[in-house]
Order: structure tokens, then C-alpha cells, then sequence
């Protein structure tokens, strides 16, 4: 059985369906792409497998390792592995990132295990060395004021601190220039692992061009519309999703 | 012990306030400043509270003269203090020079500040003599520890180049039924003097509580004052400073947690009377159950204190469906050549934000403790550092989340 599971699954957002029958499947060890135009409802998939209140399950279903997990709360979603690197991080004034990520770390442990400060300053700041962070990021309140990119890496080193098996990365690769495209897809790879899946959610290929995934799906007005192998990526370079349309 | 109680027309009389004031060994002139608040008492007003706070000011005050200092520690920081902490009805008599043009100065502008300058039953005096160059800050820690009913009438005096940091905790040990705090601060900066005033105030929720706390700030001096609310049934708070010579500046930091059914009316004043004079205000409260507050500020820039900048802000988080908050804030300004600005806001914690912290393992109730901790922290952070944890943990414990917030 696949790691993660998606049947069929309906969503609504203010009585609104925004998501109409979307079923697709990650492994461990997966990369999976998960592209289509703006509008298409790859984000609210991303909210919806996470848990977002406002994003409710009319049918349908999200399996995670064998257990549905379509009424768990955010945090329990969280504690079995699934993480979400959103596309607009929330600002989160007055909680300096290292308080944010040592409380996120403790949330997931033992009361009687909680992480040893030293061990969690040192393994902060080799994580933020390999994302060519400036330490100085954690002691800067949650995303306050961060730019587009350095809210983008901060939720890459959140990913690396966590541990997640399967992660939803939802359009990691925009706003970033070459360089930073580069550091965070090189972060990505390097924190892949056999155990981890990946959905990695994107508008445009070029995140592809680093990251390589197994397997990828197309989205169009809240349903799945295609899919594929890596071959699709070039595919939608070269003619748009506007074939896909028509099929 | 004396005990003596009041009641309108019958106990608080005459006699009642020249027992109280023998008692206390104070000087003629003191006593006749009493009876003349207690005839100015008679003639003002109900003291007025609007905005929908409908809680009366003290109809009843019963006196209990508590031996003062049993009820009172102070420490200083340095090692050699020539700084003096007294008795005010003593120092009445011996600093009556420095303290009566102090005491008598002042206009009543209702019934509760005349009933006070005509019955307060506790005084301190803080004084801090002149020195040549200014020196490290002196610490003194007001334990102001309380039964029943306590009126308590602080003056403080820092002459120039002096330096004090004051901190006073105000907490109730055994209250039985309703009963009153009320306070009047008054506070005299002194060329290139500073003072830091920090008020903390943890009363029972039985305690209707009366903070007035008025400063003046003469050349280039500095009076910083911090309030730490989290007591009281019902708690009116007002702070203001007269900014009356060039340089002088001063900030009110205020932060407040209400819960259940406690009432809070703060207001913060800052009047600049001269140029090139400062003023900040900043306020952060939260309240959850069904707790209420107005918090007022006002920044008047004279038309002689060219040059000069008052900033405010104040935020507060409502934690329940049935909490209420009002900020009322307001600027004068009859000088074009200042800076001003001021900024307020009511809300609650926003979900997305909740959801986000969610994502990354914590529950509800971890994830809502630190976005509210998070919107204390930015103000906490400029408070000296016990005083920080103090309320750091008095919220912590006191936060509820009844509702979920998901």
C-alpha cells in the first residue's frame, strides 16, 4: 500500500467546492510533482491533506500509512509525519524562530524527553549553515519581515528540523532567484531520504530542472487531469496545460 | 491600632480625619490640608466613569490604619544609598520645605481624589538628593501588601542627576467581600534626572482599584512608568506626565491580562509643555471570559513645545467571544513643528496564524499560549527582566481556552 493516499476527495471552502474528486498517491522514497495553472487547486489540495479548518471534507478520503486521517486535527496530521512548506508562511510577531522550532519539536516528544538545548542550537545552526541562512535567523520573530526567498528557506530548515516522511511542498521554488532556487532545491535532495516522500506542488518546471521527480500529476479546475512520468514536465514546457484541457 | 469607618455625612467628618491625622503625628499644615480636601470632597461630583464601566466609586471606605512599615521593604541596589524611604506623615514634618508646596498644589478634578488627599491612611516618601554627575540607578521595592481597605498616598522626589528605579507590588492577603485600593502617586523628576516607576498589580478580584499616578518632568529629565495589571474586579488606572522643560521625556508602558469579569479603565496622559520634549506610550493587553477594558491614551503637544514627538500605540487581544475592549485614542496638537503618530487595535488570534503553528505538531492550546505570548513578547522585551517573567508567567497560568479555537 502506498505511504499516502488520496480517494477521490471533495473539498469546500465557504461552501464552495473547490476540490472535485482528486485521487493521487505518493510513496516513500517519491518524488512526486504536482503542477497545473493558478487556480487549478494544487494549494488547496496541499491545506486540505494538512488540515486547514476552513478546507472541509465533503467525501472522499486522505490515507496516511494505513490510517484515514481526513477528520485529525493539523497537529496529530503532523506528529505522524506530514508536514506542509506553505507558500505564504504566516508571520508570527514576537515568537523568535528558534522559540517557534524548539516548542514544534518538543510538541512531537515525550514530556520526560524534551531536546536538550545545546543539541538543538547546534543542530539550528548546521542546518542553517547548509541553507546559507544567517544565524541571526534565529533570533528574528517567525517570518516577520522576512523576504519571499527567506521565508522560503525558512520553511526548508523548519522541514530539516522536523524530520517529516512526507512532505508537502507547496510552490517553494517562487520568488526565488537562480542562486536561492539552487540552495533550496540542493536542501531538498539533501534531506531525501527512502523513508521520506515528497508532493512537491509547482506553477512552472523549473524547480524540476533540480529536483527530479518520479512521478507527476497535473491539476485543472480541481480535478487531477493527467498524469504521468517526468517526460509530462517537458511535455507542459513545451505546449502549455492548455492541451490538457481539451483532453 | 485605630480603626475608623466612613460613611458619607457621618463617619467621614471632621473629627474622624483630625483623629486619623494625630494618629499619623502629622503637622498642623498637613491637617489642614485634609480638612480642606475633605470640604472640597463634599462639594465636587460623583467621580465619573463612562464608557459603559458602571462601577461606582467607593459610596463606603472603612480605614484600618495597618502599621505601614510592616507592610513595606524596600532594598536599594548600590551599596551606599543616600536615598530616603519614609513615612510620608513624617516627612511631613521634616521635609516640610521640599513636600508642602508638593501637597498642596494639587486640584481635585473629582469627589475620589479630594475623599483620598482628605483620608489616605498610608504614606511613603522617596527621596533621592542631588548629586554632581548622574550615577547608577537605586532600587527600591514597594511590597505593598493588603487586608481589607487601603488608601496609599506615594510622593517621590529625585533631584537632580538622581537615578531611581522603583518597583511596587501590590497584592491582598485575606480579603473578605468587597474592598478598595486606592492610590496617588505623585512624582517629581529633577533636572537630568530618571525615574523608572513600575506598578504591579495582583489584588484580589474582590478589590476595586484606584491607581492615579502623576509625574513632572523639569529639564532634560526622564520618567519612565511601567503597569503590570492583572488584579482587581475593577481597576481604573491613570498615568500622566507634564513634560515642563526642554529635553524632558517619558514613556507608559503599560500590559494587562483580564479574565472572568474583570473591568479595566486605563488612561495614559502625556502632556508636552515645552520644546523639544518626548513622549511614548505603548499598552498590550488581552482579555478572555467575559473582561472588559477601555484603554484611553492622549498626547497633547502645546503650542509651545515645538520640536517635539509623542508617539502611542495600544493592541488588545480578545480571547473569547465575550470579551470587550476599547481603545480610545486621541492627540491635541497645537504646534506644527512635532511628530506624532499613534495606532490601536482590537482583534483576536488570527486562524491562519493558529493553523500554521499547528501544521508543526503543537496542539490548540500550545500553539494559542505562544501566538499570545508572541504578541506580549515585542513589549516584554523592553521591560526590565524580573518584571517580564512575572507577567510571562501570570499569563501563562492564567490563559483558558474554553472555546476551541480551531
Amino acid at each position: 500500500m502506498k505511504e499516502l493516499q488520496v480517494k477521490d476527495l471533495h473539498v469546500e471552502v465557504d461552501s464552495k467546492e473547490i476540490l472535485k474528486g482528486v485521487s493521487l498517491e505518493v510513496d516513500k522514497s517519491e518524488i512526486v510533482a504536482l503542477m497545473g495553472p493558478n487556480g487549478a487547486g494544487k494549494s488547496s489540495l496541499g491545506y486540505a491533506l494538512m488540515g486547514h479548518p476552513s478546507y472541509k471534507v465533503t467525501s472522499g478520503s486522505i490515507v496516511y500509512k494505513g490510517k484515514d486521517i481526513t477528520q485529525l486535527p493539523p497537529n496529530e496530521r503532523a506528529k505522524m509525519g506530514l508536514f506542509l512548506s506553505f507558500q505564504y508562511p504566516s508571520e508570527v510577531p514576537g515568537v523568535s524562530m528558534a522559540n517557534f522550532l524548539r516548542t514544534a519539536i518538543n510538541s512531537r516528544r515525550d514530556k520526560n524527553s524534551l531536546i536538550p538545548v545545546g543539541e538543538f542550537v547546534k543542530q539550528l545552526k548546521e542546518t542553517m549553515k547548509m541553507l546559507k541562512m544567517d544565524e541571526s535567523f534565529m533570533h528574528r520573530y517567525l517570518n516577520e519581515g522576512f523576504s519571499g526567498g527567506e521565508k522560503k528557506r525558512a520553511e526548508i530548515l523548519q522541514m530539516a528540523m522536523l524530520h517529516p516522511e512526507m512532505a508537502i511542498l507547496d510552490e517553494t521554488d517562487s520568488g526565488l532567484d537562480v542562486d536561492s532556487l539552487k540552495t533550496v532545491a540542493e536542501g531538498i535532495n539533501r534531506l531525501m531520504n527512502p523513508e521520506m516522500g515528497v508532493l512537491l506542488i509547482t506553477h512552472y518546471q523549473r524547480i524540476l530542472d533540480y529536483v527530479k521527480p518520479n512521478k507527476v500529476y497535473v491539476m485543472m479546475n480541481g480535478k487531477v487531469a493527467k498524469s504521468g512520468g517526468p517526460e509530462l514536465v517537458q511535455k507542459i514546457e513545451k505546449e502549455g496545460y492548455e492541451p490538457m484541457v481539451i483532453n | 491600632m485605630m480603626q475608623a469607618t466612613q460613611t458619607e455625612g457621618e463617619s467621614l467628618n471632621k473629627d474622624a480625619v483630625r483623629k486619623l491625622s494625630k494618629a499619623k503625628k502629622e503637622p498642623e499644615w498637613l491637617l489642614q490640608q485634609r480638612l480642606a480636601a475633605l470640604k472640597a470632597y463634599r462639594e465636587l461630583p460623583e467621580a465619573e466613569l463612562k464608557y459603559g464601566l458602571h462601577v461606582m466609586a467607593a459610596p463606603n471606605i472603612v480605614i484600618e490604619d495597618l502599621h505601614l512599615l510592616e507592610n513595606l521593604t524596600t532594598h536599594s541596589g548600590s551599596k551606599v544609598s543616600d536615598v530616603v524611604v519614609e513615612d510620608l506623615s513624617i516627612a511631613a514634618a521634616k521635609y516640610e520645605s521640599l513636600l508642602k508646596p508638593i501637597i498642596t498644589s494639587g486640584k481635585y478634578q473629582d469627589r475620589l481624589e479630594a475623599l483620598f488627599a482628605a483620608s489616605w491612611n498610608n504614606g511613603i516618601f522617596i527621596h533621592a538628593p542631588k548629586r554632581k554627575v548622574p550615577g547608577e540607578p537605586v532600587n527600591v521595592h514597594l511590597q505593598l501588601k493588603q487586608k481589607q481597605t487601603e488608601l496609599v498616598a506615594i510622593v517621590v522626589v529625585a533631584e537632580e542627576n538622581s537615578n531611581l528605579f522603583i518597583t511596587e507590588s501590590l497584592t491582598q492577603t485575606e480579603a473578605k467581600g468587597q474592598s478598595y485600593r486606592i492610590q496617588g502617586t505623585g512624582v517629581m523628576a529633577g533636572a537630568n534626572a530618571t525615574i523608572k516607576f513600575a506598578t504591579v498589580q495582583k489584588l484580589g478580584k474582590n478589590a476595586n482599584c484606584h491607581i492615579i499616578r502623576r509625574g513632572v518632568a523639569q529639564h532634560s529629565a526622564r520618567i519612565d512608568w511601567v503597569d503590570i495589571t492583572t488584579g482587581g474586579g475593577f481597576t481604573r488606572q491613570e498615568t500622566t506626565t507634564a513634560l515642563n522643560e526642554e529635553g524632558a521625556s517619558s514613556t507608559i508602558t503599560g500590559a494587562f491580562f483580564g479574565e472572568d469579569s474583570q473591568q479595566l479603565d486605563i488612561q495614559a496622559k502625556q502632556i508636552h509643555n515645552a520644546r523639544n520634549t518626548s513622549s511614548n506610550i505603548r499598552i498590550k493587553g488581552a482579555l478572555q471570559g467575559k473582561a472588559k477594558a477601555i484603554v484611553q491614551s492622549f498626547t497633547k503637544i502645546m503650542e509651545q513645545a515645538a520640536n517635539s514627538a509623542g508617539h502611542q500605540k495600544a493592541n488588545v487581544l480578545l480571547l473569547s467571544d465575550s470579551a470587550r475592549a476599547s481603545p480610545i485614542p486621541k492627540l491635541e496638537i497645537d504646534n506644527y513643528d512635532v511628530k506624532a503618530s499613534h495606532e490601536a487595535s482590537v482583534g483576536q488570534l488570527d486562524k491562519e496564524k493558529l493553523f500554521y503553528l499547528m501544521s508543526r505538531g503543537m496542539d490548540n492550546r500550545e500553539a494559542a499560549t505562544l501566538a499570545v505570548e508572541g504578541f506580549f513578547e515585542p513589549l516584554l522585551r523592553e521591560l526590565p527582566t524580573e518584571l517580564a517573567e512575572d507577567i510571562r508567567s501570570t499569563i501563562k497560568s492564567k490563559l483558558n481556552f474554553e472555546e476551541e479555537t480551531q
